[in-house]
């Protein structure tokens, strides 16, 4: 039976030529993050101070920008960043709002409230101006520490999808089954609830990745990312004040943004429907 | 209704005590404090540490950290925000300068950004799988998909700088100051379009893509298909009975993003050079003015707050069959 049902699910999901697009195109990110130093043509930061403002032309694919560096070569670098960002962000969000969801959802009388509260208080300060003033007393911005607080920005939407999950499944007879046969809390939790609930978890987890990405962008556009870092949102702010003569180092970088949350988007929102996921 | 909402007011005053703590938490975690700002304005003045600790004395500084909290709270609910360290105005000011902007920006950029992004859900939903459904929902997923700043970028690249049809920042060209009314008036709207489109995107994606749900989502209830089955007209049922149900929701949705929708007003004020609080708060965090970074901090907070508030009551109001005990 279980076998059928996720047959299913892989079939719905590959039915759909946008979701196959969504899939292929976050892979070929993914690909390109990987493969960052076989695909880059030249190094990141190299400034070739004899090539600033390039067109864009068969030596240097997406032109050069104000120092002189390959725009292209960047591009493929960010992804690395960005993938990096999102990935560990989310994680961290994962970690803290299943946890925290989990226990609100499973001692509903003790810690539901707190949670709730917790929840609300974060949710009620918008998350751009949390993140900005986050990233603003930290004065050591390296990635970790720009994904580590991004995740914990995002944790209340991940704690609220599980405590739900978690309130519907724990009124279910085989959890009481599980209960009747002496299992521990710890594990009736972590052996019959997560288990069940993992669907709606992947597809906020997916479409979170594509926030974060959004966020790191964001944040490195306002100067408040990590300085060393090769960050499409920072690109995109160099790339301004050079807009009206070098058009391309705007454009690209940006692209590049847009195309990873686009295929990530899509992906989830495919993943959604095949998992049959209400949000 | 009148125990639920005082109920719900209640259950605000923690949410704020909570926000209060992590805002003042945060900020006395920042390094450097007013002390510090001062002599980094003023690197000629020789300070030495006796005049150091008796300007931490008067500013309080040197107190305990609850002291300090709660002299803050305290001097916040009576709606004292305090001075800028960088201007010396007092906070309230300099806010009430840049308020006009931004609510300008927000209300004309979501004044037809709202209704044109219902009108093209109900349409999608009315017709599920139809070319404007499937061109709706590919849009709605690229407005999603693209960062506020880059979306600002890129129209300033072809509207401003290729065709030259909007400025590319500011609210008021700097010609405009001697001219007439209705000048001025034109001046600031056609400084408006630009920033407004870019605020309005997200927030459009967004509310089209639940306005679709929702009402495919009540098209499928029991109530419509015996509305139907009465011999009801589509128009008829539609109107009336779908879409007034669709849009408690929408409505709530509309109010539980503030958040989101504030969010992306600060990258639309930074890009476009706009005068208002979100680009102050940026501002403000690179000079390290750390009392109007807690001012606007609480300030979009309790507008969330007070936006969730008012979803909660419109969806009580539009909804009579809801009951809250």
């Amino acid at each position: 039976m279980a076998t059928v049902k996720h047959r299913s699910v892989w079939k719905r999901l590959f039915s759909n030529r946008m979701s196959l697009f969504g899939f292929y195109l976050t892979l070929g990110i993914v690909l390109v993050g990987v493969f960052a130093p076989i695909i880059a043509t030249h190094d990141p930061n190299n400034m070739m101070f004899d090539s600033v403002l390039e067109n864009p032309s068969f030596e240097y694919w997406f032109g050069t920008d104000s120092l002189g560096r390959d725009v292209f070569s960047r591009i493929v670098w960010g992804a690395r960043t960005s993938l990096y960002v999102g990935i560990v962000a989310t994680g961290v969000a994962a970690i803290i709002g299943v946890t925290f969801g989990c226990l609100a959802g499973y001692f509903e009388r003790s810690f539901g409230p707190v949670f709730m509260r917790l929840a609300d208080i974060q949710l009620s300060i918008p998350n751009l101006v949390l993140l900005i003033v986050a990233a603003a007393v930290i004065g050591n911005r390296s990635l970790e520490i720009i994904a580590l607080i991004i995740g914990i920005t995002m944790w209340p939407s991940m704690g609220r999808v599980a405590r739900s999950k978690v309130l519907d499944l724990k009124t279910q007879d085989f959890i009481d089954a599980a209960r009747m046969s002496g299992a521990s809390h710890l594990r009736i939790i972590s052996r019959h609830i997560l288990p069940n609930g993992l669907g709606p978890i992947i597809v906020i987890a997916t479409l979170d990745i594509g926030a974060a990405i959004v966020a790191e962008a964001g944040l490195s556009f306002l100067g408040l990312g990590d300085p060393r870092a090769i960050s499409w949102g920072q690109m995109v702010t160099k790339g301004i004040e050079d807009m009206t003569y070098a058009p391309w180092s705007v454009v690209f970088p940006g692209m590049g943004i847009f195309l990873t949350v686009w295929g990530l988007n899509i992906f989830g929102d495919a993943l959604r429907d095949a998992l049959d996921v209400e949000m | 209704m009148i125990s639920y909402l005082i109920r719900r007011l209640a259950l605000a005053v923690p949410t704020f005590i909570g926000i209060t703590i992590i805002v003042f938490g945060l900020m006395h975690m920042a390094p450097g404090n007013i002390v510090d700002f001062y002599m980094a304005a003023n690197s000629e003045a020789i300070v030495d540490a006796e005049r150091i600790r008796q300007l931490e004395e008067e500013i309080g500084v040197n107190k305990p950290i609850y002291v300090q909290y709660a002299k803050w709270l305290g001097r916040v609910l009576v709606l004292d925000l305090g001075v800028s360290f960088e201007t010396h105005r007092a906070i309230s000011t300099e806010l009430y300068d840049r308020l006009g902007a931004t609510v300008s920006l927000f209300f004309f950029g979501h004044i037809i950004g709202w209704p044109l992004s219902i009108a093209i859900g109900v349409l999608s939903a009315m017709k599920p799988n139809s070319w404007i459904d499937h061109l709706g929902r590919s849009v709605a997923l690229i407005g999603l998909s693209m960062p506020a700043f880059w979306i600002g970028a890129m129209l300033i690249l072809v509207f401003s700088v290729e065709l030259g049809m909007f400025p590319s920042g500011g609210s008021v060209s700097s010609s405009m100051s001697d001219s007439s009314t209705l000048g001025y008036l034109l001046d600031k709207g056609w400084h408006l379009v630009l920033p407004a489109i870019t605020v309005t995107v997200r927030t459009m994606a967004i509310t089209m893509r639940v306005a679709r749900a929702e009402l495919l989502e009540v098209l499928r209830k029991d109530y419509i298909v015996t509305a139907r089955s009465k011999g009801l007209t589509e128009t008829v049922v539609l109107v009336k009975h779908a879409l007034r149900n669709s849009l408690i929701s929408v409505i709530t949705l509309i109010a539980l993003s503030m958040g989101s929708i504030l969010s992306g007003a600060i990258m639309t004020e930074t890009i476009f050079s706009w005068p208002g609080v979100g680009r102050y708060l940026v501002h403000a965090v690179n000079v390290r003015d750390y009392p109007v970074v807690m001012a606007i901090t609480l300030l979009v907070s309790i507008i969330v707050i007070f936006s969730n508030l008012l979803a909660d009551i419109c969806y009580t109001w539009l909804n009579p069959r809801i009951r809250y005990n």
